[in-house]
């Protein structure tokens, strides 16, 4: 029992961790469209795998993180933001996707270029889990080496430019990262569902504090709770993973909300004492 | 004297606009002077600004300490402290006031570097010299229009750059915060660093060593004593 869950364990981990560590630069930059995006970039990568004759989940995983790493120097050259471009790419992706299916013959519906859609909780190898572990490595790396680099260009990135820092590479960096990150966590929870794993913890975070630097240590922890959490419930209720992982992350964000500095209300009665006067 | 910022018949072109910016633009500015750039919205002074720091493309010769920009982006940059034109950060910024200064100091240091303590206390020092010590560790988007605009001049200063490029520093600040604003601006020129501005009011326009009228891409400079910025508009827009 525990050898056919425990792959799903290390790599729920890993995906959380890592999913919340970059999110936080995602939500920052905005990139709401980036889940979905890659999610179908994936999904045409397998289906381009499965036409050619090449293992599915490697061509999804090279085809997703191919076109992350080109969204910096493709928004710098067109001068679109990177969001509009990823707008575009997701039909355009998703056509491609099923152009691939239409010229393979007999595929069926349990391919894995589909099931990358919603994820399988049994379909999580270790192979999964050992390029989930490159992938977080390096983001790890990447965003502790980089700490104010990082920090900089997420702030303000004209003025991180100015002081001297290579804010571009740096951002078209966390741009692949993000890709890698999410085609790596699909296999788990699925294409449609990954959104959840890069903004819901970096939200959660968000809600409690104001620094990027403690958003960055905190919404990986909220990640790594939520994706065992759904792991744990999907197992325990027979839930499809990433139902039960968008499940516990909503969780987890609505208790942040509920605890939110935020959501404090000065005490005008407090700060203004005497009766409440109305308009003479 | 060699000049510090300079620019001879530059042309210069955003992506995707529209014509040129910049049609030939000329202008000199020496060690330690205070120099203003006016004239209409859309004419070409934040372009010159962004031709000095790199940010755009351009033909013609743009020197700063002598090294034309476009061959020595990284080096140009390490002398020029910048102010952007009407950057506000929205209440949710997520970065302490503190923090914003200190960045002008990252350039300085190597990712596996440490930033010593030295530097916050430096960026701190310079935060409380423009009145803002006690809001050093108030989040940047919680601090009012003036007191942002001052703290990124805190932050162009802590860089420890000769040339400081304030682009509109006055907009959308009240006549207080303007003056207090001007007076720092002013203190900066006294320490001996040069300062280049665009403005549209005429707070330290008497104060300025030089001043050039932007129209159309093309630069004019005024000759000394400026008179009132209404007049100089009406001569040189002719209307």
């Amino acid at each position: 029992m525990w050898a056919l869950i425990l792959p799903s364990f290390v790599a729920g981990s890993l995906a959380g961790l890592s999913g919340g560590l970059l999110g936080v630069a995602a939500l920052r930059l905005r990139l709401s469209a980036l889940g979905y995006a890659m999610a179908h970039a994936a999904f045409a990568g397998a289906a381009l795998g499965l036409w050619l004759g090449l293992p599915p989940l490697l061509t999804a995983f090279l085809f997703a993180s191919a076109l992350a790493a080109l969204l910096g120097p493709i928004s710098e050259k067109t001068g679109l933001p990177v969001d509009s471009i990823l707008a575009i790419l997701f039909p355009l992706t998703m056509a491609l996707g099923f152009l691939f299916i239409t010229l393979t013959p007999g595929l069926p519906l349990t391919s894995p270029a589909l099931t990358l859609f919603w994820g399988s909780l049994l379909g999580v190898g270790w192979t999964d889990v050992f390029v989930l572990a490159g992938i977080t490595l390096v983001a790890l790396g990447f965003v502790a080496f980089f700490r104010r680099e990082v920090w900089a260009s997420l702030v303000e990135r004209r003025l991180a430019e100015e002081a001297g820092i290579p804010a571009r590479w740096i951002l078209w960096a966390l741009y692949f990262l993000l890709g890698a990150g999410v085609a790596g966590s699909m296999r788990l929870v699925g294409g449609l569902l990954v959104y959840v794993m890069l903004f819901l913890p970096a939200s959660s975070a968000a809600q409690l504090v104001l620094d990027l630097r403690r958003q960055f240590l905190l919404a990986p922890i909220f990640g790594v709770v939520s994706t065992l959490g759904g792991v744990g419930l999907s197992f325990w209720a027979d839930l499809p993973v990433g139902t039960a992982v968008a499940l516990a992350s909503c969780g987890v964000f609505l208790f942040c909300w509920a605890l939110s500095p935020r959501r404090r209300i000065p005490n005008l009665a407090e700060q203004f004492p005497g009766p409440a006067k109305g308009p003479n | 004297m060699d000049p510090v910022l300079e620019l001879t018949g530059v042309w210069a072109a955003y992506p995707g606009g529209r014509g040129a910016a910049l049609r030939g633009a000329y202008l000199r500015l020496f060690p330690g002077e205070l120099g203003l750039l006016m004239g209409p919205n859309g004419a070409g002074k934040t372009t010159i600004l962004e031709v000095f720091l790199g940010f755009l493309p351009y033909r013609g010769r743009a020197k700063v300490l002598g090294l034309e920009v476009r061959d020595h982006v990284r080096e140009v940059r390490k002398h020029l402290g910048y102010m952007p034109q009407a950057l506000f950060f929205p209440p949710d910024t997520p970065c302490r006031t503190l923090d914003l200064v200190t960045m002008g100091r990252f350039g300085h240091y190597r990712p596996w570097q440490r930033l010593p303590r030295a530097e916050r206390e430096r960026a701190f020092s310079v935060l409380s010299k423009l009145g803002l010590g006690e809001k050093a560790d108030w989040p940047i988007g919680q601090l009012s229009g003036g007191q942002q605009r001052k703290a990124l001049l805190a932050r162009a200063l802590v860089k420890g750059a000769q040339i400081i490029l304030l682009d509109e520093p006055f907009a959308s600040l009240d006549p207080e915060a303007r003056m207090d604003l001007a007076q720092a601006i002013l203190g900066i020129r006294a320490e001996g660093l040069t300062v280049l501005a665009v403005v549209h009011e005429e707070d330290i326009l008497s104060q300025a060593d030089r001043a050039w009228f932007v129209r159309d891409g093309e630069t004019a400079e005024l000759s000394r004593p400026f008179g009132r910025l209404s007049e100089i508009w009406l001569n040189l827009c002719g209307r």
